[in-house]
């Protein structure tokens, strides 16, 4: 990835588990088709991203699991998004639904432990649209902003971003 | 409830067992949610329907999860960042098939043990009827 979009970058600097703004920080899984572009043109276009969010390119969203989304959460994240293809527009023809039902089923156990679902969150763009990807990023960022910061149990591999 | 050749071999062999009363019959089966994977092999292999992939799913099924599993793993991840207990029963989207729990009907199953034999988690135990003279006594009386 030459045109390694320049939040994930400015992130990168940061230091990991170490966020620049306000301590929180969001990982967004996005589609290499869909979203991952959209998020390429918008760094080509020097629009900035919040410095709160971490890129993870997948190669679609089916891939994303429910693990992925809690083991993110537990592990530091104060928010994960899921960003894919608009739906019936899959390059693999139904990944990014299952990602919906499988967000859904998240959002639904993170409420039935008492954890904000808004916590995780599915958006849905086309490669051609770098402001709407900007536009998820920042609604997500802004939500997160307005969460308390996630409280994690101490367990001892987790050290990093409970703090 | 539609019977196979096999159930009516195993209720013809068993004291107590009629085609009307199909409780208590057979082997014992005892589920160790736990140990479930869900990948519904028990609902495929049922002959009876006793067995079932439901709507809805157990939170605990991953907190209780052995460490090192699949489910483990989420169950880990869940008790790092939840407030409290869960709340029950998790609706389940259609799309998502694995995180299902299994729904057992204890009345329509035979005992037949198909089911634990096809178990790939061992998480279904068939215990041999341990009671025949129960169910005799009952059909003397």
């Amino acid at each position: 990835m030459a045109a390694a979009p320049a939040a994930s970058a400015a992130g990168r600097e940061t230091g990991v588990g170490q966020p620049a703004v306000a301590g929180r920080s969001v990982v967004a899984f996005c589609c290499r088709e869909c979203a991952y572009a959209a998020a390429d043109a918008s760094a080509n276009a020097r629009t900035s991203l919040p410095p709160t969010v971490r890129l993870v390119l997948m190669p679609c969203t089916g891939r994303v699991s429910p693990l992925h989304l809690l083991s993110a959460l537990a592990e530091g994240a104060d928010g994960v998004m899921v960003a894919g293809c608009l739906e019936g527009q899959c390059h693999y023809r139904e990944g990014n639904f299952n990602a919906i039902d499988r967000v859904a089923f998240v959002q639904r156990l993170l409420k039935s432990v008492g954890v904000a679902p808004e916590r995780c969150r599915m958006f849905t763009m086309s490669a051609g649209e770098p402001p709407k990807f900007v536009a998820a990023v920042k609604e997500m960022d802004r939500v997160i902003g307005g969460l308390p910061p996630l409280e994690r149990s101490a367990v001892p591999a987790v050290a990093r971003g409970a703090a | 409830m539609p019977l196979t050749n096999r159930g009516r071999a195993i209720l013809s062999r068993v004291p107590g067992g009629t085609l009307q009363s199909t409780v208590g019959v057979g082997c014992e089966i005892v589920r160790h949610e736990e140990l479930c994977v869900g990948c519904g092999k028990c609902a495929t292999n049922c002959p009876s329907g006793a067995s079932e992939r439901s709507e809805t799913f157990d939170v605990y099924q991953l907190l209780d999860a052995p460490a090192g599993s699949r489910r483990g793993a989420l169950g880990d991840a869940l008790r790092r960042i939840m407030k409290h207990a869960p709340d029950g029963l998790v609706e389940v989207p259609a799309r998502v098939t694995v995180l299902r729990t299994i729904a057992y009907d204890g009345e329509k199953c035979l005992g037949c043990g198909t089911c634990a034999r096809g178990c790939p988690a061992d998480a279904i135990e068939a215990r041999p009827p341990k009671a025949d003279a129960a169910p005799a006594a009952e059909m003397r009386a």
